[in-house]
């Protein structure tokens, strides 16, 4: 690959955070990660309150990458089934009757999982399962899903009653959590002057399929350095009990995963190719650090009495852990 | 490939300028720590200034280029440099990634070397290296300033106040011995002209400072312990002669006084004990004190044969007895006082505090009342030690004067009784050697019993400051000490405090 064809990779890449920016107010840092999920081939677990356009961004991705895209809505009574497809009994024609495996919504390329907590954990499992595995299994027979495949999972961080809480083993499955925050005073302005006119403005069809999987080739290529490497490794083990400082013992029962070394890489690597570089480094792994590892991280009896996040907990890594 | 190679050697080329910066700049901030150890040895108390002088000049040299050759080694891989490249002109780790990716063949391969050589020379052909720094060099600079200054105060502080220096004794020392070694007035001088010459040259390596202070020391007193050694073999070869000729005695008998006996037969001992009895040219004195130490059963074993401490005893007693005098014994008296006296005992770092003296000394002897055998008398007040090599000068240099002297010299520690006080046969103005104190007659023809009558303990604590000395051999320590123990022990000692120790 040389220096043109990379470039053409990143400006369609630009492009289409350009044509999301057309719907979406602000969120730009939320742009960038949903970005780097997708080209990272994996998934992200949106949270925030209603209203702040998780669903907005996850159609507009959709719209922009033209590829099929669904939307569930979870609710406690939604099944499995309803979620993946089942085996239903059709009869043709000719009156003979067939098995026939109808898909569920999960058969397309950017799924929007609306308020996932609301689920049953058997249904959650399910499509879980589907994101680790690119794959589901029915009735004895396997099914792949189509490349490339996203799920972008929504939840309410208000209402907790009647929700059903991923458990921490599946959070683990998503690349990145996002939090979305209220737009600023100039963003809110602007939101209100696109949505509230005549013309609301839609998201056309920037990138294909075949670009998408392209970039995905490419960003595995992005060179990360030993030093990079170890850096993020560092970050990982100080998050552990013991490993890391004072306040991570006193805060955090669980450290992170090998899967945030692997999501904190995989997000530096999105980063460089997405500011034109072919290799990572320090800055893009600290940018990553947040949404890979805050959902990764399990406080403690104390931490939480404390009011600690993991989010703060993170920023103290960032300042403890020197590359 | 051609970014690849270009990368690799451009990679190459700035990490030797970095290591080369690296290796510089370890050895501008070692040298203060090497001035620190450097001026260590020169601080401590009686280090010999040439020696840390060249220590600390070791110092202040291997502790720069044991950091150097550090660098050397630990800068060998550039990737650090590399790293260390990226870091400081703000770059985003293209450099250590173009390194690792120098020789890998992946799509973006090309562009990552290329990214990484566009960086790499984005300073120019000279990208920055580790500099020591301002700071670092005005440190090293007053350290070492401030070094020169501590091995000057050093090397003052080192040089005992009051005393004159190792070069000076040395010269000295060396002008002696070239006048003793010159000097040709007889058989004995050329028997002892090897000695003369070794003196005269440890003077000279003295004198031009290639032998400091310590060495001379201790070469000095190996000289002096072979002299010792030289005076007792001549003494002993100049007795057996005696012996035969004047009191005819048998000349195998006379012969195991030649060389020190571990062990002297009994039958030759009745032989010398008869001998003595019949012989005219021992005096009343002499004959008696030979007959008690013949008869000392102390100084016998089992079968009645003499034990080596006899056999000292009497080379004492004859010599004294018979009055042996050789000029040889005085020049090497006045050569052990010389060397002696180049070593400045005052300055001596193994505590030697000059009360006790050895033969030929002008200090106090330990009793007060005498001196060992050879006293130097005027000699020993002569500054400049020329005049003792003057034939005739100071003889045996013994006397009422010189006894008399010493008494007052050591006033501090006890004395006899007034009755008991030394008085040397009118016979001999030649006797007085310690010993001859501590066994000294009160009265022409009775045994004087002040060793017993005198508070021993001081007796034995000045003895022991003198046999303390390295020149008094380890036997003769002994002795001396089995002297004093016999005298606390042998005549007052009985069963019940034998009972009570216990």
């Amino acid at each position: 690959m040389n220096e043109a064809e990379l470039g053409s990779l990143v400006e369609r890449a630009r492009a289409l955070k350009t044509e999301i920016q057309k719907v979406m107010v602000g969120q730009d840092a939320v742009i960038d990660q949903v970005m780097s999920c997708l080209f990272a081939g994996g998934h992200a677990l949106l949270e925030g309150v209603p209203g702040l356009g998780k669903t907005s961004l996850i159609r507009t991705l959709a719209e922009s990458l033209g590829l099929p895209a669904s939307r569930i809505q979870f609710t406690p009574d939604l099944m499995p089934a309803d979620v993946i497809g089942t085996d239903v009994l059709v009869r043709d024609d000719e009156g003979r009757t067939d098995v026939v495996f109808r898909r569920g919504p999960l058969f397309a390329s950017v799924v929007l999982a609306d308020e996932i907590n609301r689920a049953t954990p058997k249904t959650q499992s399910a499509l879980l399962e589907a994101m680790q595995e690119q794959a589901v299994t029915v009735g004895g027979t396997r099914y792949v899903l189509d490349e490339p495949f996203i799920v972008l999972a929504t939840q309410n961080p208000l209402e907790m009653e009647g929700t059903y809480p991923l458990p921490e083993a599946q959070m683990d499955r998503f690349l990145f959590k996002l939090i979305l925050e209220y737009p600023d005073r100039r963003d809110m302005a602007e939101i209100m002057d696109r949505t509230t006119g005549e013309a609301v403005p839609r998201a056309s069809e920037t990138m294909s399929r075949e670009d998408v999987l392209a970039i995905r080739q490419v960003v595995r290529e992005i060179a990360v350095p030993q030093e990079v490497r170890d850096y993020a490794i560092a970050l990982v083990m100080a998050s552990h009990p013991g490993r890391g400082g004072t306040d991570v013992t006193r805060f955090v029962r669980y450290g992170a995963s090998p899967r945030a070394a692997q999501a904190l890489l995989l997000g530096a690597k999105t980063r460089a190719f997405l500011d034109g570089r072919v290799n990572a480094g320090f800055d893009d792994i600290r940018t990553a650090a947040l949404p890979a590892m805050r959902h990764r991280l399990i406080l403690s009896f104390e931490g939480e009495a404390e009011g600690q996040t993991t989010d703060m907990v993170i920023s103290g890594l960032l300042k403890d852990v020197k590359p | 490939m051609t970014a690849n190679r270009s990368f690799e050697a451009a990679a190459r080329g700035y990490g030797a300028a970095y290591r080369r910066a690296m290796v510089r700049r370890s050895a501008v901030r070692w040298v203060p720590a090497g001035a620190v150890l450097a001026a260590v040895p020169g601080l401590v108390p009686g280090t010999e200034a040439p020696g840390f002088l060249v220590l600390s000049a070791a110092f202040l040299v291997l502790a720069p280029l044991a950091a150097a050759l550090a660098a050397i080694r630990r800068h060998r891989d550039p990737a650090p440099a590399l790293s260390w490249l990226d870091r400081e002109i703000d770059g985003r780790q293209e450099i250590p990634a173009a390194w690792e990716w120098r020789r890998r063949e992946t799509p973006l391969a090309d562009l990552v070397r290329s990214s990484g050589l566009r960086l790499l020379r984005s300073r120019g052909p000279q990208p920055p290296v580790p500099t020591a720094g301002p700071v670092s060099i005005l440190v090293a600079v007053l350290s070492t300033g401030l070094l020169v200054l501590l091995l000057m105060a050093g090397f003052f502080l080192n040089e005992p106040e009051g005393q004159t220096s190792t070069e000076e004794r040395g010269a000295e020392l060396e002008s002696w011995a070239e006048s003793w070694a010159r000097s040709d007035d007889g058989s004995a001088q050329r028997e002892n002209r090897d000695l003369a010459e070794r003196m005269e040259e440890l003077g000279r390596r003295m004198a031009d400072g290639s032998m400091g202070e310590r060495r001379s020391q201790r070469a000095l007193r190996e000289l002096e312990d072979e002299i010792a050694e030289r005076r007792e073999a001549l003494i002993r070869d100049a007795l057996a002669d005696t012996l035969v000729d004047d009191l005819n005695v048998d000349p195998d008998v006379a012969e195991m006084f030649r060389v020190r006996q571990k062990r002297l037969p009994a039958d030759a001992l009745d032989e010398l004990g008869r001998a003595a009895a019949g012989s005219d040219s021992l005096s009343r004195m002499g004959r008696d004190l030979l007959d008690e130490l013949l008869n000392d059963p102390n100084l016998r074993d089992r079968r009645g044969d003499g034990t080596q401490e006899l056999g000292e005893e009497l080379t004492e007693t004859l010599k004294d007895a018979l009055g042996l005098d050789d000029p040889r014994f005085d020049e090497l008296d006045r050569a052990e006082e010389r060397s002696r006296a180049a070593r400045d005992e005052e300055s001596d770092p193994e505590g030697d505090d000059g009360e006790a003296e050895a033969p030929g000394s002008d200090r106090p002897a330990p009793s007060g009342t005498d001196s060992a055998p050879g006293g130097a008398g005027e000699e020993s007040a002569d500054p400049d030690g020329r005049q003792p090599l003057e034939e005739g000068s100071g003889g045996s240099g013994r006397g009422s004067a010189a006894v008399e002297d010493r008494t007052e010299a050591a006033s501090s520690v006890p004395a006899f009784p007034k009755q008991d006080r030394l008085d040397l046969p009118s016979e001999s103005d030649r006797s007085g050697s310690w010993r001859t104190v501590i066994r000294a007659y009160a009265e022409a023809d009775e045994l004087a019993a002040a060793p017993d009558a005198v508070p021993t303990d001081a007796w034995r604590e000045e003895a022991e400051s003198v046999i303390r000395r390295d020149d008094i051999p380890m036997q003769t320590r002994d002795i001396v000490r089995d002297y004093f123990l016999a005298l606390e022990e042998g005549p007052t000692t009985t069963g019940d405090e034998e009972n009570i120790n216990e």
